[in-house]
């Protein structure tokens, strides 16, 4: 082991969401002179105005910080920062195994939540060195020595020398520096050895191209190298090696148990995947590093260009969001109802309003987005076994022997008197009961699996407002499951509007027709014409509603002093039309297309 | 570039109906603003001079001029005389409200030269005036036609109101029947409006009073159209019906895109592309003209696709509509070019019915008119 090796401490923070982990890195910074305080700007770390918005981290940032210790001795630090949200789950996994000690920060108030158990069981999988936090003790009811024993009970981690802190105050800041010095253990890995380093986040740079983050493993990555991605297989030629501080520092050679980043004018995000393994072409590592997978999508949706000619810009905003977002899929897609556009695949529905949101706001694109979908696995009649991401690829129900639809494993934690109306929520959703555990006397641990269909469109909200928002979520695909699942066909005006389209279990079909077709009547405008709405499958109609053909739209008085208002409500009408989509005959507003996230 | 009308307006009321939002304000006895409302308005003719052109239509409108005594109405009158040439045919005419005027205020307004008559009556029925907060009641209505052909009015037009709040179709038919029996030679009929800043309109915002059904108001002027058409008067504009030879030139010249001025608080006016209002504020009016400088409001100006699109949607809520040489010959603008398409739309729909280069609404294009007009702004 090198001196520098000795004195390297690769740590990361984990937690739950809002419980203080991007404000503890700040303070770190902060305390270590990293960044001066006057050019500290809340939550550092957080570099996309979306996310300071929403205060949340999406993006792993890896940052070098020196720290003199107690002992005299300057130490480097690599905090790795991770998100918190479900969605992420797999970004976070190589953000770990990027590391070999963890902060588990958790709320004195909060406690434990579904998340941070996700989220230590992983640290422990990976054998990091985990370090308790006790977060926001400042608060009134900051209750440290509770949340200590809960972190003895439920995870079994020794916890009472947890570090008392307030991210808020700065109270704690060099303990935990302290700590991360002491009980950390530096870095492994031989310099001797053939590179071998562990892509655990990329960003893009409009000049030079993707810029992977690295953990380097074993050997040494330095300018002029040829490396190789092993997975990927993708060649290029290390121009630049460097360290985040968290200003970019170029450096001469990074080297085993160092964290930081490379630029080789790779021009494909694709091409330097998070959890590859960057290797030396001419003398390369001989396996690949373990615990890589490609991302994985859980829900799709299909988004659209409200005005048709937009779909050039809509396919460049995509290009463009996918350089930095390699979880981002998307293929090309038509409806007939509302024609050219793109079949996306995220990870989860966060990912999903995330890239919509960035889409609408930063490329300006107005979009129809149609409601989410999972992918569902068609066994037809001909043996042949297909995924489908789009209800409208769903086949005639004669070629079809059954269906299997994605279910995951929901952790779902809650204090006990809430526990009735979590099993109302999850029999509504076709859950099936796992298990029911006690954390605590009061909060309780239930486990479900449950049909992802079912819980990507509103389940967390109404977790959330069932149990004044005490509940927390996390949950992991776990596999397929055979289900009576049917397409629920929408018509209107005696036409099938292919995106509003969508799979249903059986026992819920007529319910949710009839709630369909009862939205789109309030959202659909009156027209020149009676416009009937029916929900259908197959040939037989479930459900009927009808909007009124409108009758009478006019102003009677229209004199001098009322021409010019008269004029900008003619005005102010015709914009209000121009944002809703012409299907067939029918105007119909962008909402409706995800009406059917508002029902039930 | 002249005015071929004029506009004046009288901000008060004895009381505020309560669909009303137009620019009124309640007679306090003293009130400077009141007692000298004429003289100020006088001043502001004066602003404007006056042009050789002749002026063929005048309008006192409000609020409700004639709770302003006679002679400070016919004082702004005889000003305006002295300023303008009036055509040897203008049209004056005077809104009147039933409740304020006798025989004696008559003859006087006739005497200066008034020679038409537009009187408030919105409906026959004593409790549905009682309801809109009207200070007459239904005889009044009768009362004050009969003593104006006394005083020698041979034009007189009455105001109705129908789709009222749970209003019936025979109720709304009787209101029409005693109009038609008054013989007038002019009936306006307005749709209730809800949408506005009058005290039933925030009542309805506040989920007091339930808009009325579509479908109802619909029935209710489809009846109101048979009936008077049946009656003998013409439906020349959307809202208006006249004898032959009756029709409201002053409106008329609306809908033509004629250029008025417009004098007193809220008056507004067109010249050409310029489109302006007065001060609603009646002391910002007086202030402003103590000082000799006009009481201006908001303005624009119109681009020429604008003024074009003006004229098409003015023009088409008459019956006669809009004649594509007439339109090329004033603003150079081939509407069967720049408008091809949405012609062709409207035309096939069944809402707009040509006749050589002619367009016009048909009776499905009036009713949704808006949705007609809309593809022109």
């Amino acid at each position: 082991m090198t001196n520098s090796q000795r004195t390297t401490r690769n740590f990361c923070i984990i937690a739950h969401i809002d419980h203080g982990k991007s404000t503890l890195a700040d303070r770190l910074l902060e305390y270590t002179g990293a960044l001066s305080a006057r050019e500290m700007e809340a939550q550092v770390l957080d570099a996309m105005d979306l996310e300071k918005e929403r205060g949340i981290t999406i993006k792993l940032k890896a940052v070098r910080i020196k720290y003199k210790a107690d002992d005299g001795i300057e130490y480097t630090l690599n905090l790795i920062d991770t998100p918190g949200h479900v969605d992420f789950n797999y970004e976070v996994s190589r953000s770990l195994a990027a590391c070999e000690g963890a902060l588990l920060v958790v709320d004195a108030a909060q406690g434990i939540e579904a998340q941070t158990l996700a989220n230590v069981y992983l640290a422990l999988e990976n054998d990091l060195e985990i370090i308790p936090v006790i977060n926001k003790i400042d608060l009134p009811n900051a209750d440290p020595e509770a949340v200590k024993k809960q972190i003895e009970e439920v995870i079994g981690l020794a916890a009472e020398d947890a570090i008392l802190s307030s991210a808020k105050t700065g109270q704690g800041t060099k303990e935990i520096l302290e700590a991360i010095v002491n009980l950390v253990p530096p870095p492994k890995g031989d310099k001797e050895a053939p590179l071998s380093a562990l892509i655990f986040d990329s960003h893009f740079d409009p000049y030079k191209g993707v810029i992977p983050y690295m953990r380097v493993v074993d050997g040494h990555i330095e300018k002029g190298m040829k490396v190789r991605m092993m997975n990927n297989n993708k060649e290029c030629e290390v121009i630049e090696v460097g360290v985040c501080t968290p200003a970019v520092q170029i450096v001469d050679r990074l080297s085993a148990g160092d964290v930081g980043f490379f630029t080789a004018s790779i021009k494909n995000v694709q091409d330097a995947q998070v959890g590859d393994t960057v290797t030396y072409v001419e003398n390369p590592a001989a396996f690949p590093l373990p615990g890589y997978r490609k991302a994985v999508s859980m829900v799709f949706c299909g988004l659209y260009p409200l005005e048709s000619n937009d779909y050039g810009e809509l396919k460049d905003a995509l290009e463009k969001l996918n350089l930095n977002d390699a979880a981002l899929n998307y293929e090309p897609e038509t409806s007939v109802a509302l024609g050219f556009g793109f079949r996306c695949g995220f990870l989860g529905l966060l990912h999903l309003e995330i890239v919509k949101e960035r889409l609408e706001r930063e490329y300006g694109l107005q979009l129809i987005t149609t409601a989410p979908s999972v992918n569902y696995r068609v066994t037809q009649t001909n043996g042949t076994v297909i995924q489908i991401d789009n209800p409208t690829k769903l086949p005639n129900v004669q070629e079809i022997q059954y269906i299997e639809e994605p279910i995951v494993k929901a952790t779902i934690m809650v204090p006990k008197e809430f526990v009735g109306s979590i099993m109302e929520l999850t029999q509504e959703k076709r859950g099936d009961f796992l298990n029911m555990e006690y954390l605590s006397p009061t909060r309780v641990m239930l486990t479900y699996n449950l049909p992802l269909s079912e819980i990507i469109f509103d389940f967390f909200d109404k977790l959330k407002s069932c149990t004044k928002g005490y509940a927390s979520l996390d949950y992991e695909l776990s596999g397929y499951q055979q289900s009576d699942l049917i397409k629920l066909d929408i018509m209107v005006n005696g036409e099938v509007v292919d995106a509003l389209s969508c799979i249903v279990h059986k026992d819920k079909a007529y319910q949710r027709g009839r709630a369909l077709t009862a939205k789109l009547r309030s959202i659909i405008p009156r027209q020149m014409f009676e416009i009937p709405i029916q929900a259908s499958i197959g040939n037989k109609i479930i459900a009927r509603e009808s909007v009124k053909a409108m009758r009478k739209d006019v102003l009677a008085k229209c004199y001098g002093g009322d021409i010019s208002r008269k004029r900008k409500l003619l005005e102010k009408q015709k914009e209000g039309k121009k944002r809703m989509k012409q299907v067939g005959n029918v105007t119909i507003p962008q909402e409706a297309f995800m009406a059917v996230l508002e029902i039930e | 570039m002249s005015y071929r009308l004029i506009y004046v307006h009288i901000p008060f009321c004895l009381k505020r109906c309560n669909y009303c939002d137009f620019v009124s304000n309640p007679i306090v006895n003293g009130d400077t603003y009141y007692e000298n409302y004429s003289k100020y308005v006088i001043k502001e003719i004066a602003l404007y001079g006056g042009q050789k052109e002749p002026i063929k239509s005048l309008y006192f409108g409000g609020g409700t001029p004639t709770t302003l005594p006679v002679n400070k109405l016919t004082d702004i009158l005889k000003k305006i005389a002295e300023l303008y040439v009036f055509a040897p045919d203008i049209e004056i005419t005077v809104e009147a409200n039933p409740a304020t005027v006798d025989f004696v205020y008559l003859q006087a307004l006739k005497k200066a030269g008034v020679n038409r008559l537009s009187l408030g009556g919105q409906s026959f029925n004593d409790a549905e005036l009682g309801k809109m907060g009207r200070i007459h009641k239904a005889v009044d209505i009768t009362a004050t036609v009969n003593i104006a052909r006394e005083a020698g009015f041979s034009n007189i037009g009455v105001d109705l109101i129908y789709a009222l709040p749970n209003q019936t179709e025979a109720e709304w038919y009787y209101s029409l029947e005693q109009t038609i029996a008054l013989n007038t030679e002019h009936i306006s009929l307005y749709s209730l409006q809800l949408d506005n800043n009058s005290p039933w309109g925030k009542l309805t915002a506040q989920g007091e009073i339930n808009e009325v059904d579509e479908y109802m108001a619909a029935d209710m002027l489809k009846m109101a159209i048979e009936t008077l058409e049946k009656a003998g008067f013409t439906h020349y504009e959307i809202a208006n019906f006249a004898r032959l030879g009756f029709e409201s030139r002053h409106n008329n010249a609306y809908w033509q895109r004629e250029n008025y001025l417009g004098l007193g608080v809220a008056a507004a006016s067109c010249l050409e592309n310029h489109r302006w209002v007065n001060t609603y504020s009646l002391a910002d009016y007086f202030q402003k003209l103590d000082e000799d400088v006009k009481p201006l409001g908001e303005e624009e100006y119109l681009s020429d696709a604008q003024v074009v699109g003006e004229a098409i949607f003015l023009g088409l809520r008459k019956a006669k509509g809009i004649n594509v040489a007439a339109i090329k010959a004033q603003y150079g603008v081939n509407i069967e070019k720049r408008y091809a398409k949405e012609l062709k739309e409207l035309v096939a729909n069944g809402l707009l019915k040509k006749l050589g280069k002619n367009y016009s609404l048909t009776e499905k294009g009036l009713f949704l008119g808006n949705q007609v007009f809309m593809r022109f702004v």
